[in-house]
């Protein structure tokens, strides 16, 4: 059921993008998903998204394998899309049967949608994928050290975010692990019939709560017992290292930025359309 | 009568993304019915991954695996196969899904259309079985429990169907020793009720006194398989050391060879000698 590369899952190699320092990365990955959320128009999405998946290629990340990964996701993004595309009663109607009218606008609107959330996934997979846990969590902690003046708990904050990134894919073993055990008790989870798909969901995923709970209880016990605590300034055992590459990388993404905000305030396009 | 054949079997996991491991490499395998069978490996060694694809949890995509008169290259639906073949999992944590004793219990023999009544006197059979009791226990949280007690209720919960095969994963592993004592009880009553068992353990005291037959397992291959007497006798100290043990414990093997024949006699007499270089 869940086989490929999961969501938020690190995968070791060696490409310019495991060598930029997490806060660069972080940053690209914020402004790219503004600019896309921000984006209405369908072309510029695209293109947009383009430059992500030309990032994706450039720097041989195993793009089948994180989009096998994403087939659960996938699957509810169609469905959202097909919603859009029939619930969407405004606009120029370009398909009319009976009771059922597809119009321009919610056609667009549900690409538009589609692309967004595919593409917003894949940048934050460009993360996820050449950075570990720890050094995004990391990365966080830089970015937010400046809120240590308002009293922001920033190494609580980032420890939180360091061990909720770590137990992504412990959640999803754990959800293999419980429907291997109800599969080998006669359970049947293949069934072709989409409602019972989804029945089937709740018996699995209460458990796995359940589950990651005392398995939560048990890893703060043994931090405790290796005495973590927040008092003391943290060492990091790896140093992370800024150079040539973070600069052209930074380069590269403010062009970017600039030219959309050039397209989106001088030039004014008509954004709702094509 | 062959319970399960497996015929040239390889295994990948994660196949073409970049965590692709092989973890069986050319399994061949022959499991009589009504036998105690063990199998053993050094850890990582694919024991768990065999066990699974027993009962289709993993599927092979290469060579033939028959389990009773299933064959997995065949098989539409798992079901009919699964009633049949219990799997007990390496861990109890992995295993127990329910929030009450009680309904762990009854999951797999209602799944497999048994009644309630029948379910209950098959899970209070298996509880004597296994030595777990069920008035004391059956309104616990099964999360709560210690791991001696949870590995229990996970064999109490599988014995409950009745399944012909019933496969153990470390079955030993957190169990104390009376615990151990009165497993291997419940393996010759199960032997003597006609089941097949197959079972992955290291410990040799454990083994040695209710195996029937015995494979070793290395790197993906079983490098051994058969008889166990006769097989711990081809054991060079490297393969013993799966088990913790070496040379000296052959001596322990010595004392439980059974001579057939003359012939027999002979030949065991011989392996004896190249063992100890004389
Ligand atoms: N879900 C999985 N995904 C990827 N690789 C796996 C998975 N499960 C096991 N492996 C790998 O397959 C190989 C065999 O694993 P398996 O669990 O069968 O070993 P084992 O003999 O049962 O070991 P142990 O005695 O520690 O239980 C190992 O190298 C392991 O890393
Ligand atoms: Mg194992």
């Amino acid at each position: 059921m869940f086989d490929g590369i999961l969501l938020g899952q690190y995968v070791s190699g060696n490409s310019f993008l495991y060598i930029l320092n997490p806060v660069n990365k972080i940053l690209f990955c914020f402004t790219f998903m503004v600019l896309i959320v921000c984006c209405q128009s369908i072309f510029w999405t695209v293109n947009l998204g383009f430059i992500v998946l030309l990032l994706f290629f450039s720097a041989k990340l195993p793009f089948l394998a994180v989009l096998k990964g994403m087939k659960t996701i996938l699957f509810f993004l169609i469905i959202t899309f097909i919603m859009h595309i029939f619930f969407t009663s405004q606009g120029q109607v370009i398909f009319q049967y009976s009771k059922i009218i597809i119009t321009l606008e919610g056609l667009l609107n549900a690409l538009l949608i589609f692309f967004r959330i595919f593409f917003i996934i894949m940048i934050n997979s460009i993360l996820t994928l050449t950075t570990q846990p720890t050094e995004i969590a990391w990365g966080f902690q830089k970015l937010l050290y400046p809120f240590k003046i308002f009293k922001f708990p920033v190494d609580e904050f980032a420890l939180m975010l360091s061990l909720a990134l770590r137990f992504i894919p412990v959640l999803f073993q754990e959800l293999g692990k419980i429907i291997d055990a109800q599969k080998s008790r006669g359970a049947e989870f293949d069934s072709p019939s989409f409602i019972k798909k989804i029945l089937s969901f709740p018996p699995i995923l209460i458990p796995m709560f359940i589950n990651s709970f005392f398995r939560a209880e048990e890893i703060a016990m043994a931090m405790e017992a290796r005495c973590y605590s927040n008092s003391q300034n943290r060492t990091h055992f790896t140093k992370i290292h800024t150079g040539f590459e973070d600069l052209f990388f930074v380069i590269f993404y403010t062009f970017i930025t600039l030219v959309y905000l050039y397209l989106y305030y001088f030039k004014s396009y008509d954004l709702s359309v094509f | 009568m062959n319970a399960v054949t497996f015929n040239n079997v390889e295994h990948i996991y994660n196949e073409k993304s970049p965590f692709e491991i092989k973890s069986l490499n050319g399994v061949d395998l022959q499991i009589k019915k009504g036998e105690i069978f063990f199998i053993c490996g050094n850890t990582g060694s694919g024991k768990s991954t065999l066990i699974k694809l027993i009962n289709r949890l993993l599927i092979a995509k290469t060579g033939s695996i028959k389990v009773l008169e299933f064959d997995m290259n065949t098989i539409k639906k798992p079901f009919e196969l699964r009633k049949k073949v219990g799997m007990i999992f390496q861990y109890p944590d992995n295993q127990i899904f329910e929030t009450r004793v009680k309904k762990e219990l009854i999951y797999g023999p209602e799944k497999f259309g048994m009644s309630k009544r029948e379910a209950l006197v098959k899970i209070k059979e298996s509880c004597v079985l296994a030595g777990l009791d069920y008035e004391g226990f059956k309104n616990r949280n099964p999360f709560e429990l210690s791991g001696g007690e949870k590995r229990k209720v996970a064999i109490c919960s599988i014995l409950a169907y009745d399944p012909e095969i019933i496969i153990f994963d470390e079955p030993t592993a957190g169990l104390d020793n009376s615990s151990i004592l009165s497993l291997k009880k419940m393996f010759f009553k199960l032997k003597e009720k006609g089941k097949t068992i197959i079972a992955v353990s290291h410990n040799i005291d454990f083994i040695s006194e209710c195996c029937d037959k015995i494979c070793l397992l290395s790197g993906g291959k079983v490098i051994f398989s058969g008889d166990f007497v006769d097989t711990m006798m081809r054991f060079t100290n490297k393969e013993l050391e799966v088990f913790g043990v070496e040379k000296p414990f052959i001596y322990r093997l010595l004392e439980k060879i059974k001579f057939k024949d003359k012939d027999d006699f002979k030949e065991k007499i011989k392996n004896i000698e190249n063992l100890f270089n004389v």
